[in-house]
């Protein structure tokens, strides 16, 4: 009995870890946003990759975040969600960053798709001083096909999809068919960003 | 006043420029948003074993998608529908087709196997001066296979009081849904009446072919076709054998081919919705059901008895609201020498009700044709019979007979009265079916 508990344990915990994976992120300035690199960050894979293989548009929502204190302090935070689709006859990745007017992206490797995704996503500093000491934390949610488009009268943002519904879904749990990737970096200094030019 | 509001809301929401999602359900047809959608359909396959048995319609709604630009949004509604009519689980999957520029859609139905039980008791009866009858059957069902098993001691339909068992399978899909299979077991033990029997005496008919019987055995292999969707075609043939009471195991053989067309039809629904008016508290709907069938047996069947059975039933139901009004008329014509149990019986359940059949035909007869009014608010109901059940050569003598009545969730109770001169005799009627 306690072995099988153990093992349940066991089971849960790896299941968490690999759900809530923390990934390294690179830092950089871009004008007056911070940017982000993730090399080791792979959302298309898996079931999302399966059902883009099978001619489904599927969706991925992305928060970047910058917080101090430990983590714990949101001081600023960008909500993007792109549209990915696999041309069939192609056999690339087409991305499409539904909170803008912006054409797609087409003709993109997996890599590509996943590197677009992530360049397009930037957060302001937050008003952080340049020697406190901030984190950064990128969350990717979706690919469950569950994603209703977010459009209506109400929650319209800058350009059709809404910011609010964003925030609502980055604030409740994902579900267990919900794909989920957290990376982090920190404690960084923006002082240092900028004088190591990263 | 609908169109006004359509309109406002149309205008509203473009304003603020974006549609509602109701209204924007063809965002992923956006070729922004999906890069296949600019490719043409080439074909629509439907897989898994389910698969057969989708709906016409449907089917045809899908073969339409043939020639047409890939509409992601649109096959995800086709895969709701399927889900909803075969309960199935569904995926999509769209692949390169045979030519540049084409693509492949299919979808992958995956319905789990279920088996059911079910035990009802369909028919429980009491008939004053007839007696109880009671029918229950067990039904297991794999898909669209379905094994049954009945328990009946039934002194309601024929002038015997029959008791035995039914086993019998049904195969509701062979080849298609438009085709079912059904295969029916009886055995029967039958008890004559004092009134039948005197009958039979005075007509020197106690035994022999068209004479009594001890038990009654009856095989009888069917298939229905869908004609048409409210148009049924049941063709098959009955292999009776009858062990004759006088003398004792005397075995005849009443064997016939059989041939039913049904016919039902629904309207009020919201699908046919002519005669649908107001939800609330007006509804109202309209039931028709009507069956011809045709019993014949002949010297190639291997019969002792040549005749023919032809019979006649219908039943009209309108709703409106707590009101309910149902017309029945019911009427044969048997033509040969035939045994006991093809003659037609009035003063039941069903026919003549108030009347006791054993004094309008103790061994019935071979004509038949009554007609019934009933009317129903809420549980209260008033009902008139009226008919008559003679032999071919005889004067057909009407009969009527009147009677109320309380009904719940199936359950009836009522007092008929029959409408002659002299004096009255109330007959109480309790039970499931009438």
């Amino acid at each position: 009995m306690i072995r099988r508990l153990a093992l349940l344990g066991l089971l849960f915990l790896s299941g968490f870890l690999l759900a809530v994976w923390a990934e390294d992120l690179l830092v950089n300035w871009q004008g007056e946003h911070l940017h982000i690199t993730a090399p080791q960050v792979h959302f298309l894979t898996g079931k999302p990759l399966e059902r883009l293989r099978n001619g489904a548009t599927v969706v991925f929502d992305f928060s970047l975040s910058i917080s101090t204190n430990s983590n714990l302090k949101l001081r600023d935070r960008a909500l993007e969600r792109y549209a990915i689709s696999y041309d069939l006859w192609e056999e690339k990745f087409s991305v499409k960053q539904l909170r803008t007017a912006r054409k797609p992206s087409s003709l993109l490797t997996g890599a590509a798709a996943e590197a677009w995704c992530i360049d397009n996503i930037a957060v302001g500093s937050g008003g952080v001083t340049p020697t406190e000491p901030v984190w950064l934390r990128l969350e990717v949610r979706g690919g469950d096909g569950k994603e209703a488009p977010i459009f209506g009268p109400r929650n319209i943002g800058e350009s059709g999809i809404s910011l609010t519904s964003l925030v609502e879904i980055f604030s409740r749990p994902a579900s267990p068919q919900q794909l989920r990737l957290v990376a982090e970096a920190g404690p960084l200094k923006l002082s240092d960003i900028r004088k190591r030019g990263l | 006043m609908h169109r006004l509001l359509f309109l406002v809301i149309l205008c509203g929401t473009l304003s603020a420029g974006r549609l509602p999602d109701w209204l924007s359900m063809d965002s992923n047809q956006d070729p922004d948003v999906n890069v296949n959608t600019r490719y043409t359909v080439e074909s629509i396959d439907l897989k898994g074993h389910a698969a057969k048995r989708l709906s016409e319609r449907l089917q045809a709604e899908l073969n339409r998608l043939v020639g047409a630009k890939l509409d992601p949004s649109r096959l995800g509604r086709y895969a709701d529908m399927i889900q909803k009519e075969l309960r199935a689980k569904v995926a999509v999957r769209v692949e390169k087709g045979t030519q540049q520029g084409n693509v492949a859609v299919a979808f992958d139905i995956d319905r789990p196997t279920r088996i059911g039980l079910d035990l009802a008791a369909p028919k429980v009866t009491y008939y004053s001066g007839e007696g109880w009858t009671g029918f229950g059957q067990a039904t297991i069902s794999k898909d669209d296979h379905a094994f049954k098993f009945g328990l009946v001691s039934d002194s309601d339909l024929l002038t015997e009081r029959f008791t035995g068992v039914q086993a019998g399978y049904e195969n509701k899909f062979l080849f298609s849904d438009r085709i079912g299979l059904r295969f029916d077991y009886s055995i029967y033990r039958a008890q004559w009446n004092h009134a039948t029997l005197n009958a039979l005496a005075l007509s020197n008919q106690l035994s022999g072919p068209q004479g009594l019987y001890r038990t009654r055995e009856t095989f009888a292999p069917a298939v229905t076709f869908a004609l048409a969707k409210p148009l049924s075609l049941s063709v098959g043939v009955d292999f009776v054998r009858l062990e004759g009471q006088y003398p004792s195991a005397n075995i005849e053989s009443a064997n016939a081919a059989v041939s039913t067309l049904r016919y039902t039809q629904r309207w009020g629904d919201s699908v046919t919705g002519s005669l649908h008016q107001n939800r609330d508290n007006d509804e109202q709907s309209a039931d028709l059901s009507a069956t011809y069938s045709i019993r014949a047996s002949a010297r190639t069947l291997d019969a002792d008895l040549p005749y023919t059975r032809h019979s006649f039933g219908s039943r009209f139901a309108w709703t409106r609201g707590a009101n309910r009004v149902i017309a029945k008329f019911t009427g044969g014509i048997l033509n040969g020498a035939a045994p006991l149990f093809e003659r037609f019986s009035a003063g039941n359940m069903q026919t003549l009700r108030g009347w006791n059949k054993f004094d309008l035909a103790p061994k019935g007869g071979d004509r038949i044709a009554t007609g019934s009014v009933e009317y129903h608010y809420d549980m209260f109901m008033l009902f008139y019979d009226t008919g008559s059940v003679w032999d071919r050569g005889t004067s057909p003598s009407q009969k009527h007979g009147v009677g109320v009545g309380l009904h719940f969730a199936g359950f009836q109770v009522a007092v008929a009265l029959p409408v002659r001169d002299g004096h009255m005799n109330p007959v109480f009627l309790v039970g499931t079916t009438f």
